[in-house]
Order: C-alpha cells, then sequence, then structure tokens
C-alpha cells in the first residue's frame, strides 16, 4: 500500500518470481532452437524464431489462464496469483517479438501497408477453413498490447477496478481468438499432430478449470442460512472463527469476511477496493484488516483504510447468543463505524 | 434481500456480476470454439492422397542430353519451401535434386532410374509439381 506510484513493485518475493519466468521463458527458447534445428534443419532462422516466440506466448497464456481456477479451487495456488501480473507482460512481450518478426517477414517487404496487408492477403474470408488466421492473432496481439499497458496500478486507481477489470477480462477473447489463430494457421501452413493435440488438452484444461471453479463458487453463493425472527442470519459458532483472521459468509450473494480479534468481532465487505483481494483470506496485523493480495488496509470497526488513504468497504453489524454470531444482512454504507462485538 | 442489493455501491455488486460473468463467459467458449473448430476442420482432406497444388502452367520442365533436366518456373510459388525429387522407376519420390527459390530457370542431373521429378513443399507436406517422361 502507498501514497505514490513506482514503475515496478518489487519485493523478495516478487524478484525470485520474476527470475523463475525470465529462467523460465529463456530455458523454453533454447530448448526449442536446440530441438527444431535437431529435427528439422531445413528450416529457416526466421520461422524458427517466429514458431519458438508464438508457441511461448501460447504455453505463457496456458500457465496464466489457469492460475485464477486453480487459487480459487486451492489456495496453495494464491502465491502465484499475486506474481500474475509480470507474467502477463512477459507474455505479451513473447507474443509481440511473434507478431512483430511475422509482420515484418511476411507483410513488410513489399510495396503494401503491412498492417493493411495482414487483413487484404487473405480474403477468404466466408470460409472457416481457410479463413485469415492471421488477422486473428493480430487482433489477439491488440488485446494483449491493451491489457499489458493499462497493467499498472496507475490505471487501475484512474480507470477504476470496475473497468480496469472488464477491460482485462477480455483476455478470454484473446484466448478464443489465439486458440482459432493456431489452429487454423497449423491446419493451412503445416499440419503438426504436436501443436494439434498440444492445443485441444490445454483447451479442455483451461475451459474445464474455469468452469469447475466457476460452479463451485456458484454452489457456495447459493448456500442457505438460517434466519431468525428479526432477519438476522446465522453464520457460525464463535470458536469456528481463529484469531486475528475471518470467517467468508455469503449474503444475498456477496461474500462478508467476519473477523475475530482482541476479544472481538467485527464484519466488512469481503473485497479489497484495490483490486477485488479476499479480505477474509487476510489477518487482522497491527489492528488492521490486512489484504492477503497486496497489503492494503482496513480498521475492522468502520471499514476505512487508515489515514492518509481513503479507501472504504461496507460494514455489517454482529450479535452474539448462545455463542452463535448473527449477522444483520442489510449492510451498511461504505465506512460506517459499527461498534465490535465484545465475546 | 432486494433491499439490501439495491444499497449496495454498483462496484461491489460487480464483484458477484463478474463470478457471474465469469461462468457465462467459459460456458461460452466451452461450446462455441469446439463447434467452431469442427466446422473449420469438416472441409479438410485427411485421406493423405494429395493433388499437386501447384499451377501446371508455372513449370515447363525438357529433357536435355546426359539426363539433364531443364525445368523453367514461370511464376513465384506461394508454397515456402520447394524440394525437387527424382522419381524412381516404382514411382516413388527418391534422391533429392535440389531446391526452387524463385523464378528462373533450373538444371538438375537425374539418376539412370529416374521416371520423372516430383517438386515438393516440405513444410506444408504438400505436392507442387510432378511430371514424368
Amino acid at each position: 500500500m502507498g501514497l505514490d506510484y513506482k514503475l515496478v513493485l518489487w519485493n523478495k518475493h516478487k524478484k525470485t518470481y520474476d527470475k523463475i519466468i525470465v529462467l523460465g521463458m529463456l530455458a523454453y527458447l533454447v530448448l526449442f532452437f536446440v530441438l527444431s534445428f535437431l529435427i528439422n534443419p531445413e528450416l529457416t532462422a526466421e520461422t524458427v524464431i517466429i514458431r519458438a516466440f508464438g508457441s511461448l506466448a501460447i504455453l505463457m497464456l496456458h500457465i496464466i489462464l489457469a492460475i485464477g481456477p486453480l487459487s480459487r479451487l486451492n489456495p496453495q495456488f494464491l502465491p502465484i496469483l499475486y506474481n500474475r501480473r509480470h507474467l502477463g507482460v512477459s507474455m505479451f512481450l513473447a507474443a509481440f517479438i511473434h507478431g512483430g518478426i511475422s509482420i515484418f517477414q511476411f507483410h513488410a517487404l513489399g510495396s503494401t501497408n503491412p498492417i493493411y496487408a495482414i487483413f487484404t492477403s487473405n480474403m477468404e474470408y466466408g470460409s472457416l477453413t481457410n479463413f485469415p488466421f492471421q488477422v486473428l492473432g493480430f487482433l489477439a496481439l491488440l488485446i494483449l498490447f491493451l491489457m499489458a499497458s493499462t497493467s499498472h496500478d496507475f490505471f487501475l486507481k484512474n480507470l477504476s477496478p470496475r473497468i480496469w477489470k472488464g477491460l482485462h477480462m477480455l483476455v478470454y477473447l484473446a484466448y478464443a481468438l489465439v486458440v482459432m489463430h493456431v489452429f487454423l494457421g497449423a491446419f493451412q501452413q503445416e499440419t503438426s499432430p504436436f501443436t494439434m493435440t498440444f492445443l485441444i488438452l490445454g483447451f479442455v484444461t483451461i475451459s474445464g478449470l474455469h468452469l469447475v471453479a466457476a460452479f463451485k463458487e456458484s454452489k457456495v453463493d447459493g448456500l442457505k442460512s438460517s434466519v431468525d425472527d428479526s432477519g438476522w442470519l446465522e453464520v457460525c459458532n464463535v470458536n469456528e472463527i481463529a484469531n486475528n483472521r475471518a470467517k467468508i459468509f455469503t449474503v444475498a450473494g456477496e461474500r462478508v469476511a467476519i473477523f475475530k480479534y482482541d476479544g472481538k468481532l467485527s464484519a466488512i465487505h469481503n473485497v479489497c477496493k484495490h483490486q477485488g483481494g479476499p479480505l477474509g483470506e487476510g489477518k487482522v496485523v497491527d489492528g488492521c484488516i490486512t489484504c492477503p493480495w497486496h497489503g492494503y488496509q482496513y480498521l475492522p470497526h468502520n471499514g476505512q483504510s487508515p489515514p492518509p488513504f481513503t479507501e472504504k468497504v461496507i460494514t455489517y453489524e454482529l450479535r452474539l447468543s448462545n455463542g452463535i454470531i448473527y449477522i444483520n444482512p442489510n449492510g451498511f454504507s461504505e465506512g460506517t463505524e459499527v461498534k465490535p462485538l465484545n465475546y | 434481500m432486494a433491499f439490501f442489493i439495491a444499497e449496495l455501491d454498483k462496484e461491489q455488486i460487480m464483484i458477484a456480476g463478474q463470478r457471474k460473468a465469469h461462468r457465462q463467459i467459459w460456458l461460452a467458449i466451452g461450446l462455441a470454439l469446439p463447434i467452431l473448430l469442427f466446422f473449420a476442420t469438416r472441409d479438410l482432406d485427411f485421406s493423405g492422397e494429395t493433388e499437386d497444388v501447384g499451377h501446371p502452367d508455372q513449370f515447363v520442365s525438357k529433357m536435355l542430353q546426359n539426363r539433364t533436366l531443364h525445368l523453367k518456373l514461370n511464376a513465384p510459388l506461394k508454397n515456402p519451401s520447394a524440394v525437387v525429387y527424382a522419381i524412381d522407376s516404382k514411382g516413388n519420390p527418391g534422391k533429392i535434386l535440389g531446391q526452387l527459390y524463385g523464378e528462373g530457370e533450373y538444371q538438375f542431373i537425374l539418376p539412370v532410374d529416374a521416371s520423372g521429378i516430383s517438386v515438393v513443399d516440405e513444410l506444408k507436406n504438400e505436392k507442387i509439381y510432378t511430371t514424368t517422361f
């Protein structure tokens, strides 16, 4: 959490992750070059470079898309989620090298504008089999550029988390375009069983993970709780919550985090204002609820970030009866002071 | 509950909305992409029997003395690779004679048992031109 913007927010863990990303990318490229020249020595260097960076970008895109649902299915993957942005920018760089060299190699050496040539060199837009696959790759690259160039916290803050998140969900469209780009390109240029198998397995894995995670969350959202005479919802026994930790509870489809700390209980909306991180998976540090994603902090009794920060989340009223916690489902306005419940 | 939802800021509503959007997007991708890919591959020929993809007028071949073949390529090829094979007496591609790099005239010395030549795109695994003598 900081008041100013830094070009890259590095800490010890992020540096380790970034080293793994760089070394992993280099290892893949070296392996690809060596195997390509051994298996198919007739290939030109330009072709090998285009294929190496293209396949690297696709592999990284699959890893990036798997991180989200894996984290929702198993919290052990959460540390990778925190570093996903650097992986995304690295993936864009690989895709950009692939696209840039391809455009130069196939379209920039003639008299036609290379971008115009991408759209007009193959005009079989009416055919699915012979559809101009380069156009699909170019559109995917534009989306990835848009995402990489707005990945910084500056844009997150100024575009608002809602617009930023919506913008970055375009990655799913980019993925669909990339799958079609590779699939059609492979069939039109060189039918490789390895490429096809990887692509189909990748698609089944990624879409399967996302759907399994989505239906698991949908099940959680649909859980019904006992309601008492005054309309308050039964949450759990107070002993079920660990000290300085929270229980996440669903109220009308929204997640609420009920924290236990210093002999008190407080409830706030579960979603961090910074980037939508799950506050209920964080803990109370120095009296503040601390988001596990980027360390944004909130005071438990009013849902406000400590000065000079201005973030605020919705707060909720709690009641204790025979050791059972009840919550008033009608949340207060963001940042409203609610007296903590002593237990 | 409706009152509760109305009280929430739209940004907060979006969180549950995002979960729903993710679910709908992946349902759509999971259904639409396989259908598109199926129709894209339905017209492909997987029989393995290939016809020459090059235009016959692009090539003019003539046998010279001493088993020398003169091959003229009149127009650029669309294929990225064009390897010239000699066809042996059994009709199979045999010895590699050389490569075509662009428009122009080429000469190849044929093996004794050659009954023709075949120009093959090694990258796309396509036959571009075949001729027998």
